[in-house]
């Protein structure tokens, strides 16, 4: 069964819808507010998939630069979270590539720093064991399944933001639960 | 079966909701780098092509009118009648010289200067906008290299820009490569790669807000400062043979296993308010030699 919030409380897309109309007149305290808002979900987003804390923040950062100047194209403010989550995506696809470019090597190479099963198996904490297990998956896939658990995203939403089509959201998400639950099993405990 | 799907579930759900309490505060660093974006960057792109378009047309107007600009004559009187010296051929004046260039991806810009004073600020938009004023030359290019990747300046048809003042805007990410004689260079806000190199030319750079600036910059005898933040994969490496190099970062800078590097054979060198927050950064892996007579971060 579904909640429905009484008509008079404002939902945090109202809010958003509010304050994108005043950022795009200029009004540098309604962009902070949505800042505010949102830069801690990005971050984490941008944090999941680069698995790199200091780059996370420049990630963040580039982020909401675009939006800014981008608001004025945005048609639905109460869509701003997805929206937000995709240009998101695009600075961490522009950053894996000019990684690749540069240190092929280096941090970014997919399976660089993703821990060992030993090694998460060591650190049974959960968050770092959810992050073990994120990183096993490769980065849509990782994305997507970010975008749904994480942030909460329905399918048509998941699907503009990475650009697919909703079967395939539907598709990577099926194969993406799989591989976080095989990786997953041996913690895997029913609560009483 | 259906149960051992909602256990997977709740347990997804669990691990989720541990994950976002372990999420670390929002470091206040980030806003203040959107924030300073925001105030350099212009409102609209086109606003920056209108200025360029009105820079060319006031430079056009100021070597149009360059010819006939006399100071005038002071008035004679008409004492005794002396012929009026021949007139000499009137020097060339300082131009004003403009040229922009849309870009449509991120580019190398190439620059050699021997005394003019090189200045380069960042634009709201993809294109290139240089103007080079009091100069000597007549004409300037900017010519595209390597299916467009890398931009160059041509003076006269020439690589180098003998004197006066260039000021260069490029998009954020260019990747810079200037070289000069005498003349200083300034460079603010750019966040690509530097490669600088000046015979006795002062270097000033300012790379905030961006984490993790690439700049390397050589001088003979110009001294070299930099500021700006040094992220995890910063790397500054300034090198003069006897003029003095500055580092300086904000204080509580970001720095964690980054790469900052001072070094003068016979100038001094300082590091102001590089701190490395990473304990990691006791024994950094440093990608690049390490001479003696150098001070690492």
């Amino acid at each position: 069964m579904r909640l429905v919030q009484g008509a008079a409380a404002e939902s945090p897309g109202d809010e958003d819808a509010a304050q994108v109309l005043e950022a795009r007149q200029g009004d540098q305290a309604a962009f902070r507010a949505l800042f505010d808002r949102h830069a801690p979900g990005v971050r984490r987003f941008l944090r999941d998939l680069g698995r790199d804390e200091a780059w996370a923040d420049e990630g963040t950062q580039e982020t909401f630069i675009r939006a800014h100047a981008g608001l004025g194209g945005l048609r639905d403010g109460q869509r701003l979270r997805p929206w937000l989550l995709g240009i998101a995506r695009r600075v961490f696809l522009e950053e894996l590539r000019r990684r690749r470019k540069h240190w092929p090597d280096g941090p970014g190479a997919a399976e660089e720093l993703a821990p060992s099963p030993e090694s998460a198996l060591l650190d049974a904490e959960a968050s770092r064991l959810f992050r073990a297990a994120l990183a096993r998956l490769p980065a849509d896939r990782r994305a997507v399944l970010l975008l749904q658990i994480d942030h909460g995203l329905p399918y048509d939403e998941i699907a503009a933001v990475m650009g697919a089509s909703p079967a395939r959201v539907r598709n990577e998400l099926h194969r993406g639960r799989a591989e976080l639950r095989a990786f997953l099993a041996p913690h895997f405990r029913e609560e009483p | 079966m259906k149960d051992a799907e909602l256990g997977w579930r709740r347990f997804e759900r669990r691990l989720v909701e541990a994950h976002v309490e372990a999420d670390a505060p929002l470091s206040p660093d980030v806003w203040r780098g959107v924030e300073a974006a925001l105030v350099a960057r212009p409102p609209r792109h086109a606003l920056w092509l209108a200025l360029g378009a009105l820079v060319l047309a006031a430079a056009a107007l100021v070597v149009a009118l360059l010819p006939t600009q006399r100071a005038p004559e002071p008035r004679r009187v008409a004492v005794s009648p002396e012929p009026s010296p021949p007139p000499s051929p009137s020097p060339p004046g300082p131009a004003v010289l403009n040229a922009i260039l849309q870009t449509r991806r991120p580019i190398t810009f190439a620059i050699t200067a021997d005394a003019a004073r090189i200045e380069v600020e960042p634009c709201g938009g993809r294109f290139v906008n240089l103007t080079a004023l009091g100069g000597s030359h007549r004409e300037l290019q900017l010519v595209e290299r390597e299916a467009g990747r890398r931009v160059e300046a041509r003076f006269d048809g020439g690589p180098v820009i003998a004197g006066g003042v260039v000021h260069l805007m490029v998009p954020a990410d260019t990747r810079l490569v200037i070289s000069t004689r005498t003349g200083p260079v300034v460079v603010r806000g750019l966040g690509g790669p530097m490669e600088i190199d000046t015979q006795s030319g002062d270097v000033q750079l300012d790379t905030a807000p961006r984490l993790d600036p690439d700049v390397a910059v050589t001088s003979d005898s110009g001294s070299i400062r930099w500021s700006g933040r040094c992220g995890r994969r910063c790397r500054v490496d300034a090198r003069s043979r006897s003029g003095d190099v500055t580092l300086r970062a904000p204080s509580r800078a970001p720095f964690e296993r980054g790469a900052a590097r001072a070094e003068s054979q016979t100038g001094q060198t300082s590091l102001q308010e590089l701190e490395c927050a990473d304990p990691r950064c006791s024994s950094p892996p440093l990608p690049w030699r390490q001479p003696a007579a150098s001070r690492d971060h």
